[in-house]
């Protein structure tokens, strides 16, 4: 055994910046992802702080010929008001409210539903993880549009009942992109050597496993908010959403198509925009947050 | 610095002068590269080597004209009289393959998997136009000939993947040398091969040097591999070269600084006596010894043990034993080393003994308690476990990346909560008693795995191992991802650790100096078998099984005197019958 004096090891070119600034950093060089960020903000604030500014009636039915199917551009209804006189502009803070929420927390649902089931199939692999992996298969056979009409049509569908159901459908694209990120983790030494000590599997799965797939789980979280905000939209266009008064963008389009070839634009324009944007938006977020969570992007 | 060439009239092939390499990102621009100078002329090497960020594969890929948008290169590269630097991407295009050809670490990942073995090696020739394609077709099959391919004819309609990584290797010579360039860059070409198909390698390349007017640019981190086949050497650190001059100088009598420590903390071997163990062979009364199947004296507690342990892989319904009948102790307070080569099984056994995997036959024990590898575990599988700790090879995957080191540290306590060690400030307390012991700052304890340097997370790896005071530790080849130097204070760490807290450690590595420097005795594994034990000292000079002489005579040592000795050794080996059968043939009984 010798004694040596080796040199010092070249130290880690140290960024003086924390990774939580150096991620900040990332995101915000992705232009599109800003953008996004700003319009999810600006939405945010429209329907639910918008309501306290420009203070409307959305229950009570008007049938004063005076107030209904104004065009844009009609004092105190900047964009008109609808066949029950209703104000647009109200009516669409109102309905984003609805929009917004259902997204937001089925998307969350479904991520939260998605990252569990998929983080323990991969985890236990072997005949658990194809069990498992065919309910998703056969979960992904099924259209789940089809699955929200039949369901709307037997129960009154209400806000948590539509945030419940389209969590309940979206959950099988996120098991299975966590599904083949867990197959990874669980090889890494880390996890051996949680095995190697005696630690249990839940430990492994809720310590490592999980935690390590939160970049992917977070990007997809964004996506599935989106597709839940088009999903809300469909079944309402379609006539199967909340209840009124209770209202949403794909509501507001519908009762709004009765109208297009009396030429009252204002009707369907306004909410359609607002959920091609809002889509976007999300989108857009998800792909800044991607570039963020890159590993391979990680200078220095 | 100017690298000081031998003054002979014959002009260089390569002549790099004042070469400055930068990389511009956004948090600002950062030399990798300074104001190197060196010189190649033709039928040279010349081997650059360096610990990783020395510059060393920055230097090679700025030679070749492909380093990242982001880099800024100033100096001059002139290549038979001709600037590199400023010639076009176009004319680049045909020097590369044509003037200047490169080979790659992993033989696997240069050749194409779906193109026939042949058809790689005349698409060299027939893209720069070299000769029709009949022509190309002879060539190919002579080039694979002359790398020393068995049969070429037949092995030139074969695919890469129905060849060894030694044969791909050398096809990828072949492909290198077939438009006859001037300069052959070689980057860690033997990195990724074992020790005896790496030496089958270095003599190949070490012919095709001396019998070709081809120069050599060797870019490595093994002082062995340069002890062997380079001419000059030029010492690279942070950017600069350090020392240059003829190899034998360099190695023997370094004059700078770094090169002095560099070379200090390279794991020495002894010299063996190559004579006794050739004679023997010659004589031909080398037999396969008795692997030792109780313990040298009877008074040690065995801390670990293989009982006739056999242990099987099963894919897709059918085992694979990747381990027979091991019978080996591990004495308390002893460092047992287990050398072999891939695929050798070593790595399996220690995967055994954590439980990991289950053992087919016979008994693992651990203080004399069986180590059962249960999806489940019971509270006695769990108290056999605590007295195990492990520590792993790649620091990058053995840390949870979104720990920080003080929850790394800290989590088989979590999962036992020992006695006394239970409380929230009792594991600080330890965390930072630890981070003592493997000397690392206490503040690194918030940091992250990825803010450390490699040799940084391996000490919070071995830390994380004796977390919970065990009495066996599996090192599986701790130190091979890393730096010499670095491997050195790693090594050193697990040595004081040793013997303060006085576990036994199964210590497993492919590399025979490393093991020939940790541990009390050595075990050899050769294709899932144990073939030879021994103290440490008299197997490395008088290794009795003719495997482990093979092995022995194959690993380069970077004592260029020792070198030649091994080398001659070998070529006297090789030509020996029965040494050959016995090394290559079915396994021992």
């Amino acid at each position: 055994m010798t004694t040596s004096t080796p040199a010092p090891e070249l130290a880690p070119r140290l960024s003086t910046a924390s990774p939580a600034t150096r991620a900040w950093r990332r995101f915000r060089s992705n232009k599109l992802a800003m953008i996004g960020t700003t319009i999810v903000i600006l939405l945010i604030l429209f329907c639910f702080a918008g309501p306290l500014v420009w203070v409307t009636d959305q229950v009570t039915v008007s049938i004063d010929l005076a107030i209904i199917n104004k065009p844009w551009g009609t004092p105190g209804h900047p964009l008109g008001t609808n066949n029950l006189g209703y104000d647009i502009l109200g009516r669409l803070m109102k309905a984003g409210q609805t929009s917004l929420i259902i997204g937001l927390l089925a998307g969350l649902l479904a991520t939260l539903i998605g990252t569990c089931w998929g983080a323990i199939a991969g985890y236990i692999g072997g005949p658990v993880d194809a069990i498992m992996m065919r309910v998703v298969d056969a979960g992904i056979a099924l259209p789940a549009t089809f699955l929200l009409l039949i369901l709307s049509a037997i129960m009154h569908p209400s806000i948590p009942l539509m945030i419940v159901v389209i969590g309940l459908v979206s959950w099988l694209v996120p098991a299975r992109l966590i599904r083949a990120e867990a197959i990874t983790i669980k090889t890494r030494d880390y996890v051996l050597a949680l095995r190697a000590v005696g630690g249990s599997h839940t430990r492994a799965v809720a310590r490592h496993i999980i935690p390590n797939t939160i970049g992917t789980m977070i990007v997809n979280a964004t996506f599935q908010v989106a597709d839940a905000i088009l999903l809300v939209a469909y079944i309402s266009f379609l006539g199967m959403g909340v209840e009124p008064p209770a209202t949403d963008w794909g509501a507001m389009l519908t009762k709004g198509i009765d109208y297009t070839y009396a030429g009252y634009w204002w009707l369907i324009f306004p909410p359609g925009l607002l959920i091609v944007i809002t889509v976007c938006a999300f989108n857009f977020i998800g792909d800044g947050l991607r570039d963020m969570f890159d590993v391979k992007g990680r200078q220095s | 610095m100017t690298a000081t060439a031998p003054t002979t009239g014959v002009q260089p092939v390569l002549t790099v002068e004042h070469l400055n390499v930068q990389f511009v990102t956004d948090e600002g621009t950062y030399p990798a590269v300074n104001d190197s100078s060196f010189e190649i002329r033709p039928g040279e090497v010349l081997a650059l080597v360096g610990e990783s960020g020395s510059g060393k594969s920055v230097t090679s890929l700025a030679i070749l004209g492909l380093l990242p948008g982001t880099a800024r290169v100033t100096g001059r590269i002139t290549l038979a009289g001709e600037s590199l630097l400023d010639a076009g991407e176009a004319r680049m295009n045909v020097i590369r393959g044509a003037s200047v050809s490169m080979l790659f670490q992993e033989p696997m990942t240069a050749l194409n998997p779906t193109m026939t073995v042949g058809a790689q090696v005349m698409e060299v020739l027939t893209n720069h136009r070299i000769c029709s394609k009949a022509e190309a077709a002879k060539r190919a099959v002579e080039l694979l000939g002359r790398v020393g391919i068995p049969d070429p004819e037949r092995r030139a309609k074969g695919y890469p993947h129905e060849l060894s990584g030694g044969q791909r290797q050398r096809v990828v010579i072949a492909i290198a040398l077939a438009c006859e360039p001037k300069l052959i860059v070689a980057d860690e070409p033997t990195t990724a091969l074992d020790v005896t198909v790496q030496a089958e390698i270095l003599d190949l390349l070490r012919k095709l040097a001396r019998e070709s007017a081809t120069a050599f640019l060797l870019i490595t981190h093994n002082m062995g591999v340069v002890a062997d086949i380079a001419d000059h050497v030029a010492v690279m650190y942070n950017g600069d070269i350090v020392e240059s001059g003829p190899m034998k100088q360099v190695l023997l009598e370094p004059a700078a600084d770094y090169s002095q420590r560099l070379i200090a903390a390279i794991p020495k071997m002894p010299a063996a006596h190559w004579d006794d163990i050739v004679t023997a062979a010659q004589e031909g009364t080398v037999t396969v010894p008795a692997v030792p199947a109780s313990l040298p004296a009877d008074d040690v507690r065995p801390a670990l043990q293989f009982d006739n342990a056999s242990i099987d892989y099963v894919r897709g319904g059918r085992a694979f034993r990747a381990a027979h009948n091991i019978t080996l102790t591990i004495p308390e307070k002893e460092i047992v080393g287990l050398v072999g080569e891939s695929g050798s099984g070593k790595s399996t056994l220690g995967r055994c003994a954590l439980g990991l995997i289950p053992a087919a036959e016979g008994t693992v024990t651990v203080l004399g308690h069986p180590v059962h590898a249960r999806s489940l575990l019971s509270a006695e599988d769990k108290a056999v476990r605590r007295q195990i700790g492990v520590i792993f090879q790649d620091p990058g995957s053995s840390l949870d990346p979104r720990m920080t080191i003080a929850q790394c540290i800290e989590e088989p306590l979590l999962v036992h909560s020992p006695e006394g060690l239970s409380g929230r400030q009792a594991r600080q307390a330890r965390v930072a008693e630890l981070l003592d012991a493997v000397e690392l700052p206490s503040h690194y304890a918030m940091r992250y795995p990825h803010e450390l340097s490699g040799g940084q997370r391996q000490r919070v790896g071995l830390a994380r191992a004796i977390v919970l005071n065990p009495r066996v530790l599996i090192a599986d080849e701790p130190t091979s991802a890393l730096d010499v130097s670095v491997q050195a204070h790693v090594l050193d760490a697990l040595r004081s650790l040793q013997a303060a807290y006085g576990f036994a450690c199964l210590f497993i590595s492919h590399d025979l100096a490393v093991v020939n420097e940790m541990s009390h005795r050595v075990a050899v594994m050769w294709q899932g078998h144990l073939v030879e034990v021994g103290e440490t000292a008299s197997l490395m000079v008088r290794p009795q099984h003719p495997y482990t002489i093979r092995l022995l005579a194959a690993v380069p040592s970077p004592d260029p005197r020792e070198q030649a000795r091994r080398r001659e050794a070998r070529r006297k080996l090789a030509t020996l019958d029965d040494m050959a059968t016995l090394a290559d043939g079915a396994p021992p009984a």
